[in-house]
């Protein structure tokens, strides 16, 4: 990394933070190997969520073990509110995370569509609304609708979530020119790509438009080998973090040597 | 909490699983039935209700809790 780019910090709600990579502790193969990929990935956000305890099923621990290990890593904590369909179920989720986790970071998620997981945009700017108004630090998960970012940010959203594409599909940016609508539109709010990144080369290409972080899970998870993927994302948008800062050069429709031709061995003019 | 007076006895689902308490029995003596693991959090009849609250709140018969406690999330 240069020396104009290492001081680079993503900001969430004034805190500031080197790693642009978030990640998701779910949908690993074993405990074992989510925490040896969050800690591959430098990542120093991660994600988590609630769920109803079972003292019974879990043995003597309760199921804490799972938090013990995140605890464990040392890490800021996004609680999300994954599963809710209303405004009522996120605003209740969110109030047990910030007592349970100690934070009032919030990724708020609103299920509009079960077949593709889309946020509902009406309940969520509602719910949005509430959270703020109570003091919570809300991080939405959007899709990439212009106008919805509008109301989110007027609400005093500092970072919004937008999707590269639905949730665990893998197929990158489908609509890029929505998303660079919003990184252009809202220039001093921190843009998270939330999900549907895939492959590394989709975090660099978000990366290059200028979005300031990414969020990741399936891809870590779901990967042959996920500590090595988890190293790849990272190194990957390092690179689109540095390609954007460094600027692109202007692409053109029609070929310009890199070698400089005049006084060739076998220049000549043409007619 | 078994009580030798069935009419001195509530019926609590925590977590679906229905317990019978004592008549005004507390969320806090609730939890403790329920043998939860801290940390959790907790919803009664499907709104969060503060840890501050637990040991002063009353439960009736056919109240819902539900304990809540942290899992791998996206």
């Amino acid at each position: 990394m240069s020396d104009s780019t290492r001081d680079d910090c993503v900001t969430i709600y004034g805190t500031k933070l080197q790693s642009r990579l978030l990640i998701g502790s779910a949908l690993y193969p074993s405990p074992q190997i989510m925490k040896d990929a969050i800690l591959a990935s430098g990542a120093q956000i991660v994600t988590l969520s609630l769920s109803r305890q079972n003292p019974q099923a879990n043995g003597a621990s309760g199921g804490q073990d799972f938090w013990q290990l995140i605890q464990s890593l040392g890490l800021h904590l996004l609680p999300n509110t994954a599963g809710c369909h209303t405004v009522n179920d996120a605003v209740n989720m969110a109030q047990m995370s910030r007592e349970l986790f100690q934070t009032d970071w919030i990724k708020l998620e609103l299920v509009g569509d079960d077949y593709n997981l889309q946020p509902d945009p009406i309940a969520l700017v509602k719910a949005t609304e509430i959270l703020m108004n109570d003091g919570f630090k809300v991080l939405p998960y959007c899709t990439d609708d212009l106008v919805i970012a509008r109301h989110l940010v007027d609400l005093g959203c500092e970072v919004l979530m937008p999707w590269g594409s639905p949730i665990g599909t893998g197929k990158g940016i489908l609509n890029p020119y929505a998303l660079q609508s919003i990184r252009d539109r809202f220039p001093d709010t921190t843009i998270i790509v939330d999900s549907g990144i895939g492959k590394p080369s989709h975090a660099t290409q978000a990366m290059e438009m200028g979005v300031d972080a990414i969020l990741l899970n399936t891809a870590v998870a779901h990967a042959n080998q996920p500590v090595l993927m988890a190293n790849a994302f990272a190194k990957a948008i390092e690179a689109g973090r540095d390609a954007y800062l460094a600027g692109t050069m202007t692409e053109r429709s029609t070929a310009s040597p890199s070698t400089p031709t005049i006084d060739s061995p076998f220049w000549h003019q043409n007619a | 909490m078994q009580s030798s007076n069935p009419s001195q006895q509530i019926q609590v689902d925590v977590n679906t699983i229905p317990f019978h308490l004592a008549h005004a029995s507390t969320v806090e003596q609730a939890l403790t039935e329920f043998n939860a693991k801290p940390p959790y959090a907790v919803l009664l009849n499907g709104q969060f209700l503060p840890n501050s609250l637990y040991p002063n709140t009353h439960l009736a018969d056919g109240d819902r809790l539900e304990v809540i406690s942290a899992i791998q999330g996206g």
